[in-house]
């Protein structure tokens, strides 16, 4: 099967003050088509940035530059110029944000900025474009549309702009939808209906999922294969059903104690220390720092190279062995 | 106590009232004064340009005539008529006998009201007044218009006593103390010792004529078109200019940015007043030209506040959310960041109409603007210290006085919309 998505030796670094500061570090990634890779990091682990590079927005903002390779279908991102980009842009692939309030433009009614999206790709235009915005209100679970078409973003709740930005981003029936920590501002319930929606489109579309998350119990439920990325490196990337006991990396196995377990004599597991800051320069493997139970001598001096087996990739000098 | 519990309005909390008193305010005195503007021609009672003598030809409409006899002896009139011509169309002329042998008795009063009928050029309008008695020089001289013997009354004509009874009849608005309730209650220029007759009285003189005679409401009145002119194609143009360069640096950011700024910088760095006389001395004075001078002097404030503000916006994350779905950079522009700004360019308009008017009240009083005699309240305020303006402090003061106010009123009024738009968009700090 060939890949939708191949990002290959990718880092990613900005300038700020002179001084560069890298971000994403030779990521290596492969998304199938029709396939939901999750992406699990710690806060400032590099997650949402590398949302963001893949459809080159932080271009911007910031003073960027970009080292590697991302391919759709064989063309490199990279290399693309602005125009060209544009039409890749929320047509092949598309992204919904973190904090939906903030990402929907407060002037215009809902139904104006999806419809801007339908116009701009030449997708459709008046009535048949209002309809396919009616229709796809109501695939994410909307009773009314054309109530939701009149209203303005501050008029709807949380859950309902975050199932706005999903109609918005799924509309134009992308190839590679990029959910960026899409339900973290929302409770348990409406998470759930979210991802269930965001689930069942993609599925019907046959689009492929980026699913960027802290929370591994959601990962675990959505994901076909798991992205585990620590200050910008990917440290493993491991397959689902392998993933709470297979997993090599050290890593890996911290969060995965941390987050499915439960409260041992009132404390609850934690990973020592915290995420290195973007500029530190870390000599080795950045994780040796957090006390790695596994750490030895070489992970002090040089950083580990990705290594693949049978049901993922790692990079760990030191990994836990294969179990059964 | 808790029965007349004070009633909190959301304003108190946000701070944004949609309609504000200032709003109401300025945005009432801008219409008001685009009205008089739009309207100055019906509204002014008289012709601004023309002088005091001139603008006594009797108007289209009603006109009153009145006749007072101040002898003590009765006058015999045989027949007193007004002819009326118009100008280029002396073929029609249209002859009113308003009197035919009558006495007036001492103190006696007579007031005749006459229509003028519309047969075209309004304004030219020529009145011969015939009369038993002889010419009278200064009468004709006075209100442009002439005293000729009709020649029926022959037996008067060469005597002395034509002119006595004439002089004893006396038309209202002469310089005699007699008549003074229709004197123009603030005329304090001008030489009216030979004036015996005014015919036209519709209306007084509310303010009162200047030091050339004119009239200083009419004036006023027409003083707006250039004022709201200016001020509005001025604003326009700053802004065409301005809002663009502000928005292209702000959105590029860069060396766009420095660029343009810097740009914007050396500018500023000059007097503004400077640039514009200077444009105005090498191009010639005419109304176009300040306006366009005005304008393009004026772009770089807007231009640094947009940039500021596009610079504030495109952090939002909704641009963001823009640019992910493929949005293209003009686009963005127009559809996320225009609507978002256009509040601001609104006060912004205001407070660069205010200042037009300042500055070209101030072009014109250094007599750089409107040029005499097509009346702007800076060169209504220069007559005051011309030549041939009141030798006391208050009849320079009396000039001074209502385009001065006027000035004042327009500016408070265009800052007060300023200020009530900012306040209705809830940024009132800025």
């Amino acid at each position: 099967m060939s890949e939708l998505l191949r990002i290959e030796d990718f880092s990613f670094s900005y300038r700020h003050r002179n001084t560069t500061i890298s971000i994403l570090k030779k990521l290596d990634i492969l998304i199938f088509p029709g396939e939901v890779v999750g992406l699990v990091g710690e806060s400032g682990s590099g997650k949402s940035t590398l949302a963001k590079a893949i459809l080159r927005i932080p271009d911007f903002k910031y003073e960027v530059s970009y080292k590697g390779s991302i391919y759709l279908n064989g063309n490199d991102l990279m290399q693309l110029n602005d125009t060209q980009l544009d039409r890749i842009r929320g047509n092949e692939i598309s992204i919904i944000f973190q904090d939906p309030l903030s990402y929907l433009n407060p002037m215009f009614t809902i139904h104006r900025q999806i419809k801007e999206v339908l116009k701009h790709h030449e997708i459709a235009n008046g009535i048949v474009a209002d309809e396919m915005i009616r229709r796809c209100l109501l695939n994410v679970s909307f009773n009314y549309p054309d109530r939701i078409m009149r209203s303005y973003p501050f008029e709807l709740s949380g859950g309902m702009r975050q199932r706005i930005m999903i109609c918005m981003a799924m509309i134009t029936r992308p190839k590679l939808l990029i959910a960026d920590e899409v339900t973290s501002s929302l409770d348990a319930l409406i998470e759930k209906e979210i991802l269930d929606n965001i689930n069942r489109l993609c599925s019907d579309y046959g689009t492929s999922v980026l699913l960027i998350s802290h929370n591994l119990p959601t990962i675990l439920k959505y994901a076909n294969r798991i992205a585990i990325i620590y200050f910008g490196h990917i440290v493993e990337i491991v397959h689902v059903n392998n993933a709470q006991k297979g997993a090599r990396h050290p890593y890996t196995k911290a969060l995965f104690s941390c987050a499915l377990a439960k409260v041992k004599d009132g404390v609850f597991p934690f990973i020592e220390g915290s995420i290195p800051k973007p500029h530190d320069v870390i000599v080795g493997c950045p994780f040796h720092l957090r006390n790695c139970p596994r750490a030895i001598d070489a992970c002090r001096t040089t950083l580990p190279e990705m290594e693949s087996y049978d049901e993922g990739s790692f990079r760990c000098h030191n990994p836990y062995p294969v179990e059964g | 106590m808790s029965l007349f519990k004070r009633k909190t309005k959301l304003s108190e909390h946000t701070g944004v009232e949609r309609f504000n008193l200032k709003f109401l305010i300025g945005g009432t005195g801008f219409i008001v004064l685009l009205l008089i503007a739009i309207f100055a021609r019906q509204l002014a009672p008289r012709d601004p340009i023309a002088k005091f003598a001139e603008s006594q030809a009797p108007s289209l409409g009603k006109n009153h005539l009145y006749l007072k006899n101040l002898s003590s002896e009765p006058v015999n009139i045989d027949e007193l008529r007004i002819k009326i011509w118009y100008r280029g169309y002396k073929d029609e002329a249209n002859e009113i006998i308003l009197f035919r042998n009558a006495a007036l008795q001492p103190g006696e009063q007579y007031n005749q009201t006459f229509k003028i009928r519309d047969i075209g050029n309004n304004g030219s309008i020529n009145v011969k007044l015939t009369t038993i008695a002889g010419s009278d020089i200064n009468l004709a001289y006075r209100f442009n218009c002439r005293i000729e013997d009709t020649g029926n009354n022959d037996g008067l004509l060469s005597s002395d006593l034509k002119m006595e009874s004439f002089k004893n009849i006396l038309f209202i608005k002469s310089g005699n103390s007699a008549c003074e309730d229709y004197l123009p209650r603030h005329v304090f220029f001008g030489d009216y010792q030979g004036c015996k007759i005014v015919d036209h009285l519709r209306g007084h003189y509310i303010l009162g004529t200047d030091s050339f005679e004119r009239d200083i409401i009419s004036r006023l009145i027409y003083a707006t078109q250039p004022t709201i002119l200016v001020a509005l194609c001025a604003m326009i143009v700053s802004l065409l200019i301005g809002v663009p360069i502000g928005f292209l640096s702000g959105y590029f950011g860069g060396t766009t940015d420095k660029l343009l700024m810097r740009v914007s910088d050396t500018i500023s760095a000059f007097p503004r007043f400077f640039l514009i006389i200077s444009i105005v001395a090498l191009w010639g004075q005419n109304i176009l030209l300040i306006t366009i001078a005005i304008g393009i002097t004026g772009w770089m404030e807007p231009a640094r506040f947009i940039n500021v503000k596009v610079k504030t916006l495109i952090e939002q994350d909704y641009i963001l959310s823009a640019v992910s779905t493929g949005r293209i950079w003009w686009r963005i522009m127009y559809h996320d960041l225009l609507p978002n700004i256009l509040p601001h360019i609104l006060v912004l308009a205001a407070y660069g109409a205010s200042s037009a008017i300042l500055l070209e009240s101030t072009l014109s009083y250094i007599n750089f603007g409107v040029r005499e005699p097509l009346p702007s309240w800076g060169n209504m305020l220069a007559n005051a210290f011309g030549t041939g303006a009141g030798s006391t402090g208050l009849e320079r003061l009396w000039q001074v006085l209502f385009p001065g106010l006027a000035i004042s009123i327009a500016v408070l009024m265009f800052n007060f919309l300023g200020d009530g738009v900012q306040k209705s968009i809830g940024n009132e700090d800025e």
